[in-house]
């Protein structure tokens, strides 16, 4: 009886490791599914797998545009990544970590440049093609794609922060249209008629946070070389400076800070006013009220110390590409003069090539029309003020994050706790 | 029949020898293979976690060695030491709730033991979930849902989505403990309740001298297996969006700093340093087991 059972048992667990195996090794003989990887496919066309920040519209448009130019030599295939900042950068990281070598080149957000150069997933850019990668390209893009004077990113759009207002709402607000607005200003003047200012959310408190301790003189992070050990200048009296303005912002009701329905809210019949960067003109959600959209520069924390905050994007191969060659010459043709004014025409972002951008100009507030506009970029540009640089610059964004929103929480203790929490975390530890 | 007279009767128990039965050598030949399979797919992951806490490993290429300045930010963080105490809090409230919950149930069927298959059935049937469904069903319903709505509960906090989070995992498993206490209630002696009963003790009396004392070792047993189990509970407070202190498990923040700030050395100090607390408080519910099981 016993062994009988004992018989049955040992057939039956025998068949199950046979079926399990035979499973396994069916699975494993599947051919690749999907384009994505270097080799040939479609008539020996290689694609290259291009993984960037979404954008609204235009990425689409732009790697056709540079299929076509290629003329068969390669084909360019947009992947886009998550919509929130934290996912985007854990999606990134993770998938060029991940060793799969279906990713050719990556669109590298500026704040990431010296984590990602750390992480050494992107490719080198060779030495001899440098000075054709940075030629008629902005200053303040190339340091931004720069980690010790050495070229990390090839820099493919570079921004500023402006305020947008609608209408004649500066103007109802009391606000000087002839010089710099300041953060006192823009709140006691939107709180006096009732109107909101929306803050765009994405990284927003950290790029205000940012913008108002350069502006009140400190410096956010510096000592990006410290690694582990930088020195954050949230401690100090420029950074209580800023958290008196953030409280100042809360107390008058004006808005709720960095928030996610920003554009909705501005669009709205009480919106006013809205801190986000230039490209904003060309965003679908602000197409009702295009035709009243104005702009004028970041406000500013001490009157007549402009420092908008700066954003972009740049290009590199990536280091386990099939073809670095191949991508080097795609990343060519996407900052090539004619994909940038592509690129400025369907998602509004500023191009870095100079020749682009035309010269500086003084400019005064209050630019209505789109060379106006222009011209305001350029000028916030070279007075910008660029994000803090360092390889744990998503620990600095969480400490910011944790500790300044919601506004209504900011008070006079907020800099020095925050402070604390940023040197535990990019101290590699946990908060 | 005979060999039971004959075991009796003899001092010693006789060695019976089997032909059929391999030698002891056979035996150990046949079993180390699978128990270093074992201790392989246990200790590898484990030694390379320790590794990890050592080193300065983030997103950079570079891991140098730091000792154990990781650990020593694990046990200095005050976000870690909340999240504990939350973890503790859930771990006691949950086995309270079922233990008291099921337990009134499983008497309740134990008298009325028609209705026992039915209510077996619909209790196991939530067990058959898995632990995310039932622990968003609970956040749901704290949340925006029919609890929301019959307490009046204000705008969603992280604690309020925690306390759904934790109602819907109560939920979810109470069916279990109750199989396992309906059980422990058929197995206490019957003879010692009729001698209760003929000697006149109330049914109060009968429940806190023959059955309660005879249940306790399923009660610990129980009360140790879901205990545990709240204890490591990962998928539910993922649920919770908002970040608020005091509103993560352990879990949870081993969890975000190893893939949300890709921080791994220190989250793999924090793994090691959840991984022997667990054994800390497995060893006191066992040692709790042993007690009850001694009265």
């Amino acid at each position: 009886m016993i062994g009988q059972g004992r018989r049955a048992a040992a057939t039956a667990a025998s068949c199950a490791l046979l079926l399990g195996l035979l499973t396994s090794c069916a699975a494993g003989s599947d051919p690749e599914s999907g384009a994505g990887s270097d080799g040939a496919s479609e008539g020996g066309t290689p694609t290259l797998r291009w993984l960037t920040p979404p954008d609204v519209a235009g990425l689409a448009a732009l790697a056709r545009e540079c299929t076509d130019a290629a003329g068969g030599e390669y084909r360019i295939e947009v992947e886009e990544l998550p919509a929130d900042r934290s996912a985007r950068r854990v999606a990134l990281i993770e998938r060029l970590r991940s060793g799969h070598d279906d990713v050719d080149l990556v669109g590298v957000e500026t704040a990431l440049t010296a984590e990602l150069d750390a992480t050494g997933l992107l490719g080198k850019l060779p030495t001899s093609r440098e000075d054709d990668l940075v030629d008629d390209r902005s200053e303040a893009a190339v340091a931004a794609s720069s980690v010790d004077d050495r070229l990390v990113t090839v820099p493919w759009w570079y921004e500023p922060q402006v305020l947008w207002f609608r209408g004649s709402a500066a103007e109802r607000a009391g606000l000087s249209t002839s010089s710099t607005v300041t953060w006192d200003d823009l709140v006691a003047g939107a709180a006096r008629t009732a109107s909101t200012v929306q803050i765009v959310d994405d990284g927003g408190m950290t790029s205000w946070v940012n913008a108002l301790v350069a502006g009140a003189g400190g410096t956010l992070l510096q000592g990006a070389g410290e690694g582990r050990d930088p020195e954050i200048g949230l401690d100090t009296s420029a950074g209580r400076r800023a958290a008196s303005i953030v409280e100042a912002f809360a107390d008058a009701g004006v808005g709720p800070g960095p928030s996610a329905d920003a554009l909705q809210q501005f669009a709205a019949p009480r919106g006013a006013f809205l801190v986000g960067p230039s490209s904003l003109a060309s965003h679908p959600d602000l197409a009702v009220i295009a035709g009243e959209l104005r702009a004028m520069p970041y406000p500013t924390t001490e009157p007549d110390q402009p420092g908008a905050p700066l954003a972009g994007v740049g290009l590199a191969p990536t280091a386990s590409s099939a073809d670095p060659d191949l991508a080097l010459d795609a990343i060519e043709c996407l900052t090539s003069p004619e994909s940038q004014k592509t690129l400025a025409r369907t998602t509004g972002h500023t191009p870095t090539r100079e020749s682009l951008l035309g010269p500086a100009e003084e400019t005064t507030a209050a630019e209505t029309t789109a060379d106006d506009r222009d011209a305001l970029v350029r000028n916030a540009l070279s007075t910008g003020v660029p994000e803090p640089v360092s390889s744990h610059v998503a620990q600095l964004w969480t400490a910011i994050d944790d500790g300044w929103a919601p506004v209504t929480a900011v008070d006079a203790d907020t800099p020095a706790e925050t402070q604390v929490a940023a040197e535990r975390l990019i101290g590699g530890g946990l908060p | 029949m005979s060999a039971r007279l004959a075991y009796r009767a003899s001092a010693t128990p006789p060695v019976v020898v089997d032909a059929r039965r391999p030698s002891r050598r056979l035996d150990l030949l046949l079993v180390v293979p699978g128990l270093l399979l074992l201790a392989a797919l246990v200790l590898v992951p484990l030694g390379r976690v320790v590794q990890l806490s050592l080193l300065d490993a983030s997103t950079g290429a570079s891991r140098p060695f730091v000792g154990l300045d990781n650990y020593t930010s694990v046990l200095t963080s005050s976000t870690w030491w909340t999240a504990v105490g939350t973890g503790l809090i859930i771990a006691v409230s949950v086995v309270m709730v079922q233990l008291v919950l099921a337990l009134l149930l499983a008497t309740s069927l134990w008298h009325v033991s028609v209705l026992w298959k039915p209510a077996r059935f619909l209790a196991l049937l939530p067990a058959g979930l898995l632990a995310v469904v039932g622990a968003e069903a609970g956040r749901a319903a704290v949340d925006d849902g029919f609890i929301a709505s019959w307490f009046h509960l204000g705008e969603a906090g992280a604690l309020q989505s925690l306390l759904g989070v934790v109602i819907g995992e109560t939920w979810r498993t109470t069916g279990l403990v109750l199989v396992m206490l309906h059980w422990g209630l058929t197995r206490v002696p019957r003879n010692l309740l009729d001698a209760a009963a003929a000697d006149g003790a109330s049914p109060w009396q009968r429940w806190r001298r023959v059955v309660l004392p005879s249940l306790a070792p399923v009660l610990a047993a129980a009360a140790a297996f879901r205990a545990l189990d709240a204890w490591r509970m990962l998928e539910g407070p993922l649920l919770v969006h908002e970040r608020a202190e005091g509103a993560t498990t352990p879990s949870v923040v081993v969890h975000e700093t190893a893939f949300g700030a890709l921080e791994t050395g220190a989250a793999a100090a924090a793994a090691v340093v959840l991984v022997l607390l667990t054994l800390m408080l497995a060893g006191l519910l066992l040692g709790l087991m042993k007690l009850v099981a001694r009265r």
